[in-house]
């Protein structure tokens, strides 16, 4: 579902609306707030609902996911979500003698690889008491339409205070009315779209950048001490390479797997490939692999196959390289297994992607990820979680090493 | 039971020498393809490992062999000798930041033959010798450039008299170009210039209103496209450019389709065509008889249906201590008896990921 791009025109005016509704939005108060976006999320999620109905009939042609896909996203995303987790997503650490304000209007710029992230991009600002320009990517703005849609519906007063607007990024006017009337553009997008939006934005408006990055797998040897662990932790690993169809910015292209365990890592690889993602695609099959994919694909596989091993399934593959340098996949389940010893050769093997490693599954215990952190040198800043979860953060997780809030919030030292 | 090194370059040298003259022998071609691609995958470790995970194929048909992605070259050796055996290491030219591919050749006959074979057959099909000028580098500013090294082999196989380079250090030498030319018109001796397709867009910019009416006879060869230049021109401005500045008849002008990672090239058939008064179809490239060239599909890496688009599996037999099966990420089309190279399609840096991610991994 497409409308049609809006005029530079429309654009003023809508901006110049949603500001003189920031009182109203902020008089809702936050709790009110997170209670009907929490109703909203709810709806979306709910297969037998209007809203769920909709979206789950014209995400799978808009996004490319398959149905089951957009299914298992939207439950995974919105089911978890509370008022309360929502509240936490927006608490800021109060100081006495500084005064925090909300911006009188946030401009978010959508991505279009996985639709979900619209939620947290969209909640947050009306949280904050921001009322919200969101523009939605041309090719796929069923997700935050629908959003905005629900929101009307359950409190019209907070569905004022939030419009999806779609154009093109060829149109330069609209896109300098967009900056110019927000007080902070939220950006989620690869570095190229965040560059070009700083270009472009007025010295007075606030950039908050979200970058597209990359997830990484690190496999302790203690956790392939038998077949059915490494069964185990093959599958949870194949739930995280799956999702989304691994276009995402929390999608794992490496794999890290330590030796001395009964199953090494060229043996992990094939374990991975044989049994772990065969039975995540049964569950959650593979969208159709666009044309631009596929060659970088075909070239991804060689070098592995030419490196070391490939095993191929129908909509998969998993590259064996042992010690070979890291190498970004494609995407769309294709992801490579390296052999790396222990949490200090983890951290100097991920730093070179510093910043846009955006999480890293850690297989085993909480214990085994605290390792490791332990041993991340700088840049790094990752969330860590457990393999099977890289995919599902909870709503109020840190993003970047940040809270949600930072960068939105404009800070007053009252001296 | 696959074939001694000896044996296969006596067969390989033989099918290019039956072959040259546009003679076709499909099924032997494929055996001695077959018998290639096994050996390879016994003596070339990279690609070895290729046929490893992706099964041998069998003994008449080329197609049931995986062919080695481009890419492999960039990232690790592709050769059946050791680097101490190496007499010459042909290099892409690479853009910013990227890790270079390269070609090892303990051995030049094969390469010089098919090269030989095929440019006599499509470039200079009518004439024995005829004077160069060569807008490319010289073989010794560019000794890892194939297609340095070819042009050097052409001066001493088809030239005449003085060849000329009129590319020197990077830059076009203006003033080599036209005093070549002028004498070429003067004298009326037909010439044949043959350079990059960016080497003769700097030459575009630079000679101004300058035209010249070359000889009749008079040719030209361009070469590759535009990855990484600041400037590129659509093929048919560049040909109807080339054959206004020049005084060249079109059908006289004529692309070659040649890799770092291949040692046989592929021609335009026009000027043959031209010279034989048989002037059929549209323009295409002519694959030489001991050559296949097959676009696939790029998910599934199977022939795609006459007329319609895919990436370009390249067999070269030329390639003997390399690999004989190289899939490109060109996209080509069957056209007729020829195909249509249509450019690159991107594979460098994948959706969703930041240019910034891969240059941090070092641009390979």
């Amino acid at each position: 579902m497409t409308s049609e791009a809006v005029s530079p025109t429309i654009l003023r005016e809508l901006a110049l609306e949603l500001r003189g509704r920031a009182a109203q939005l902020q008089g809702l108060g936050s709790s009110h707030v997170a209670s009907c976006l929490a109703e909203a999320g709810r709806r979306l999620a709910n297969r037998d609902s209007d809203e769920g109905r909709a979206l789950r009939q014209a995400l799978p042609d808009s996004c490319g996911l398959t149905p089951a896909m957009v299914d298992w996203a939207l439950a995974t995303t919105l089911q978890g979500i509370t008022a309360s987790t929502l509240q936490r997503l927006a608490t800021s650490p109060y100081r006495p003698g500084r005064l925090e304000r909300p911006p009188g209007l946030v401009a978010v710029v959508l991505a279009g690889n996985v639709f979900t992230a619209g939620f947290r991009a969209i909640a947050l600002p009306l949280l904050l008491g921001a009322p919200v320009l969101a523009k939605a990517p041309s090719r796929d703005e069923v997700f935050p339409r629908a959003l905005s849609a629900a929101l009307k519906r359950i409190d019209p007063r907070l569905g004022a205070c939030l419009e999806v607007v779609t154009f093109d990024r060829a149109q330069h006017e609209a896109q300098q009315t967009l900056y110019q009337h927000a007080e902070a553009v939220a950006v989620y997008g690869n570095d190229a779209t965040i560059a070009h939006v700083r270009r472009m934005l007025p010295v007075q408006v606030r950039l908050i950048a979200h970058g597209h990055g990359l997830g990484a797998v690190h496999v302790p040897a203690t956790e392939l001490s038998d077949e059915a662990r490494a069964l185990r932790v093959a599958e949870q690993v194949a739930v995280d390479v799956a999702a989304y169809d691994q276009r995402g910015c929390l999608s794992p292209h490496v794999i890290a797997v330590e030796p001395g365990g009964v199953v090494d890592a060229r043996g992990f690889a094939q374990l991975l490939s044989e049994r772990g993602l065969p039975w995540i695609e049964e569950r959650l099959p593979r969208g159709a692999m666009p044309a631009d994919i596929a060659p970088a694909q075909m070239q991804w596989r060689g070098v592995a196959a030419a490196r070391g091993a490939l095993f191929e399934g129908t909509a998969h593959a998993v590259g064996y390289e042992r010690d070979g340098e890291l190498r970004v996949s494609p995407g769309y389940r294709n992801v490579g297994v390296y052999e790396v010893a222990g949490p200090e050769a983890l951290g100097r093997w991920l730093q070179p992607l510093g910043p846009h490693l955006k999480v890293l599954g850690v297989a085993g215990p909480l214990h085994t990820r605290r390792l490791v952190a332990e041993a991340l040198p700088a840049p790094l800043m990752p969330r860590l979680c457990e393999a099977g979860q890289m995919q599902t953060p909870p709503i109020h997780a840190l993003m970047d090493g940040k809270p949600a809030w930072e960068g939105l919030l404009r800070w007053l030292e009252l001296a | 039971m696959s074939e001694g090194r000896a044996q296969l370059h006596a067969a390989i040298t033989e099918l290019i020498t039956e072959l040259g003259d546009g003679a076709r022998d499909d099924r032997a071609r494929n055996v001695l393809l077959c018998k290639l691609l096994a050996w390879q995958a016994d003596h070339v470790p990279a690609y070895g490992r290729l046929v490893e995970s992706r099964g041998r194929g069998n003994d008449t048909d080329p197609e049931s062999w995986p062919a080695l992605p481009t890419d492999v070259f960039r990232y690790t050796r592709v050769a059946a000798h050791a680097p101490r055996e190496d007499i010459r290491v042909f290099r892409t030219s690479g853009t910013t930041g990227e890790t270079r591919g390269a070609h090892p050749l303990r051995d030049l006959s094969l390469y010089d033959v098919a090269a030989r074979t095929a440019a006599r057959y499509a470039l200079f099909p009518d004439v024995e010798r005829m004077p160069l000028v060569v807008l490319a580098p010289r073989a010794e500013e560019a000794r890892d450039s194939s297609l340095a090294y070819m042009l050097q082999r052409f001066e001493s196989w088809f030239g005449e008299g003085e060849t000329i380079y009129a590319w020197n250090e990077g830059v076009l030498d203006v003033g080599a170009l036209q005093a070549a030319l002028d004498r070429a018109q003067e004298r009326a001796r037909p010439v044949a210039m043959l350079g990059t397709s960016f080497a003769f867009v700097h030459a575009e910019d630079r000679l101004g209103s300058r035209n010249w009416v070359l000889p009749v006879g008079s040719r030209v060869m361009q070469t590759g496209g535009f990855k990484g230049r600041s400037r590129s021109v659509e093929p048919a401005e560049l040909l109807h450019a080339t054959s206004v500045r020049y005084g060249v008849a079109e059908p006289w002008i004529i692309q070659e389709y040649g890799m770092t990672e291949l040692s046989s090239q592929l021609y335009e058939n026009s000027l043959r065509q031209a010279v034989r008064g048989d002037v059929r179809g549209g323009r295409r490239l002519w694959v030489p008889g001991w050559m296949r060239a097959v676009p696939v599909d790029a998910e599934s890496l199977r022939p795609v249906d006459d007329g319609s688009v895919g990436l370009l599996r390249v067999e070269d037999p030329a390639n003997l201590d390399g690999v004989a099966a190289v899939q490109t990420a060109d996209l080509a089309v069957r056209v007729e008896d020829g195909i249509r190279v249509l450019g690159r399609a991107a594979t460098a840096v994948p959706r969703g990921c930041s240019i910034a991610v891969d240059q941090a991994l070092g641009g390979a």
